[in-house]
């Protein structure tokens, strides 16, 4: 994937839940400045997702749209997607498999 | 942090009928334990063979669940820890989560919030990755249970125990499987169907059904709109297995729509292809084939496919799917018929078993000691038949009386048969004074069952009395009871009647005979004479009355004559089962018997 210069290119955890969504979101909002409309988000190490981090991506999701933007998930696992088509957010987010 | 040191050790319980694991955690209320639970419980269940989609769901349910305690606990409970139980079965995972939280009122119907707000999933979630959930909120405590049924690969080994799928045909089956799926991986997109598909086929349990499913899919990976599958039955007859989209099989009054190609198939043991010109105006099938289908050499069966839009003949692509289904269908029928004969085997050899101790039942565990007379009995049971009996009572104070019986079926029946048989002939008092009189009676009690059941019995009863040197013999039928005199002649005393069974009034009378000392008196059933299958020693009762007269006097104890006629019996028994029941019993008047 080539790097975008308007994309604020994010690393997700291995775990995404209750625990850590916050710390995500408050880095998100910190380095999301003007320069940046899309957001990439490298989800390849990301194994575990709850709600709690679902909650996480939409409010990165919002952010983005905020400035027309887009949340992108790369590289996205199998169980991570089949959580994002069980809560039907799979037609929300730009999804780019591995 | 961690409260391990107050979790249990899983455990295998019986919890009311069912036995399974079960494990148990508990912890304070963080979310850091929440994970901690999450990931304790996963390492957990995947030791109970769980499948990794089992493990996910598990995994995101605990947290979700665990979440919603933690997050709603006001800080003044921060101490109350809260527990998480588990109980794993062979079918099903149980989950019972017990917390000290304010609890909250589970709605009515759980749905996904707006697609734009951050929260409002986590019970969705448990709702669509568990099949049941009961939430109970008490003033102090609430409990939150959880029942998720186990994905069928997950639990291959508790439910195969019948041994009849054997480690090759599984590994067979896998590599199939292996197969299958790179092939299709390469080109074709209903590939979840074929999963699913796969994932079935540890729990098929009505081939039909399963042959119907594996039909529909077929169909639809190859763009048919009917079709039909017909398997080659143990008798060598065609059946209808599954059948799809207004096609008429083959064996229709009228042909069938695949009949002729069906027969061209098995013939050429090659693929039949259909196009516009095969099927001439009579049906609307424009493309399509007809697949004959193996296990080793054997034919198994027609798979046959037809398109009513499409002209252009199928593509090698669907013709590989259409082979490896079939493949995996032979792999399967052949499965299911090992299944059913192992089955049918352990019934036969259960009623045999039962026969052969009913039949062990019946004979004496010892022979009573009567002064001046030896005995010595030999019954052992063929394969299939169980209806030989004998016994042996003290009569009076210097007598004897003994009893043979051969009861004409097999198996339990028979067995059930020599039952009744043995304790009529033991009931009836008449026994006291005259044979004879207790085959009428025995006769009369008997016909009824007899009939009933269209069997027969043909029984030699008797009295051996030492002081007046007589034997009193009565026969039903049986086969000639041998006495070989002191002097070498050899008597051969026959039937006095027919066997019981067929009339229920007839007079027995009973035959009197010396039974001076020196004498042996050979009484058996037509096992020993009985040539049917090359095995019956003797062709003949004068064959083994020269045998006796040959034998008798130099033989010395009844147990020797015992032995000489059992190697006798085995000349010819070398490997071959015995076709029948061979039973004797040879009394010997002692010379030497005080009472003489």
């Amino acid at each position: 994937m080539k790097p975008q210069e308007n994309a604020l290119n994010l690393t997700a955890p291995p775990e995404l839940t209750a625990n850590d969504a916050s710390a995500l979101r408050d880095k998100a909002k910190l380095r999301f400045t003007e320069n940046f409309t899309d957001i990439n988000l490298d989800c390849s190490h990301l194994g575990f997702i709850d709600s709690s981090g679902l909650g996480a991506l939409i409010s990165l999701q919002k952010l983005a749209a905020q400035r027309g933007g887009n949340l992108r998930l790369l590289q996205p696992q199998a169980a991570v997607i089949q959580i994002l088509e069980l809560t039907r957010l799979h037609r929300i987010f730009e999804i780019v498999p591995g | 942090m961690s409260s391990s040191p107050r979790n249990d050790p899983s455990l295998t319980i019986t919890n009311g009928a069912e036995e399974g694991t079960a494990w148990r955690w508990s912890g304070e209320p963080a979310l850091t334990a929440v994970r901690e639970a999450a990931v304790s419980a996963r390492t957990f269940l995947k030791r109970q063979g769980l499948t990794e989609d089992d493990l996910n769901a598990w995994e995101l349910v605990l947290t979700e669940a665990a979440n919603n305690v933690v997050l709603h606990m006001p800080p003044e409970r921060a101490a109350d820890s809260w527990n998480l139980h588990l109980f794993v079965t062979s079918g099903e995972v149980t989950a019972t989560l017990t917390d000290h939280s304010p609890g909250f009122d589970w709605p009515d119907k759980v749905e996904l919030p707006d697609v734009d707000s951050e929260s409002g999933r986590g019970l969705f979630i448990i709702k669509e990755m568990t099949d049941s959930r009961y939430y109970l909120r008490g003033p102090q405590e609430n409990v939150l249970t959880l029942v998720r049924g186990r994905q069928a690969s997950g639990r291959i080994t508790a439910e195969d125990h019948t041994g009849a799928f054997t480690e090759e045909q599984k590994q067979e089956l896998e590599s199939t499987l292996d197969h299958m799926t790179e092939e299709l991986g390469a080109a074709y997109e209903s590939l979840s169907a074929i999963f699913r598909f796969s994932s079935e086929s540890n729990r098929i349990t009505d081939l039909s059904a399963f042959t119907a499913t594996l039909l529909d899919h077929l169909a639809t990976v190859t763009q048919s709109d009917c079709g039909v599958i017909r398997t080659v039955g143990e008798d060598g007859g065609f059946k209808t297995l599954a059948m799809k989209g207004c096609v008429s099989s083959p064996d229709a009054p009228d042909g069938g729509d695949f009949d002729s190609l069906e027969k061209a198939a098995i013939a050429s043991r090659e693929d039949q292809w259909i196009d516009p010109a095969t099927f001439k105006g009579a049906s609307e099938i424009m493309s399509g084939l007809v697949h004959p289908f193996y296990e080793g050499d054997t034919l198994m069966g027609t798979l046959s496919l037809g398109r009513r839009k499409l002209t252009e003949p199928m593509r090698a692509g669907e013709v590989n799917v259409v082979h490896t289904f079939s493949e995996f269908l032979a792999q399967h029928i052949v499965r299911r018929r090992h299944e059913e004969q192992a089955l049918k085997a352990s019934a036969v050899k259960r009623e045999l078993e039962l026969a052969a101790s009913i039949q062990r039942s019946l004979l004496p565990r010892s022979m009573p000691t009567i002064p001046g007379l030896e005995l010595s009995a030999h019954c052992e049971s063929a394969m299939d038949v169980g209806g030989d009996f004998y016994g042996v009572l003290p009569w009076g104070q210097t007598g004897l009386f003994f009893m043979m019986a051969d009861v004409m079926g097999k198996g339990v029946g028979a067995s059930m048969m020599a039952a009744v048989t043995r304790s009529v002939l033991r009931s009836v008092p008449q026994f006291y004074t005259d044979p004879g009189s207790v085959l009428t009676q025995t006769a009369k009690f008997l016909f009824e069952d007899l009939d009933q059941l269209e069997m027969f019995v043909t029984a030699v009863v008797g009295t051996v009395d030492i002081p007046s040197g007589e034997v009193r013999l009565a026969s039903a039928g049986h086969c000639p009871v041998l006495i070989a005199m002191p002097d070498g002649e050899v008597h051969e005393i026959p039937a006095s009647g027919p066997p019981l069974g067929l009339m229920e009034v007839i007079e027995y009378p009973s035959t009197i005979m010396p039974f001076p000392p020196g004498s042996r008196m050979l009484v058996f059933t037509d096992g020993l004479t009985d040539p049917r299958d090359g095995r019956g020693a003797f062709a003949s009762h004068t064959e083994l009355a020269d045998w006796l007269l040959a034998n008798a006097a130099g033989s010395g104890t009844a147990a020797n004559l015992h032995q000489a006629l059992l190697q006798r019996l085995r000349l010819h028994s070398a490997t071959a089962p015995l076709a029948d029941d061979q039973t004797f019993l040879i009394l010997h008047r002692l010379d030497a018997s005080p009472l003489s």
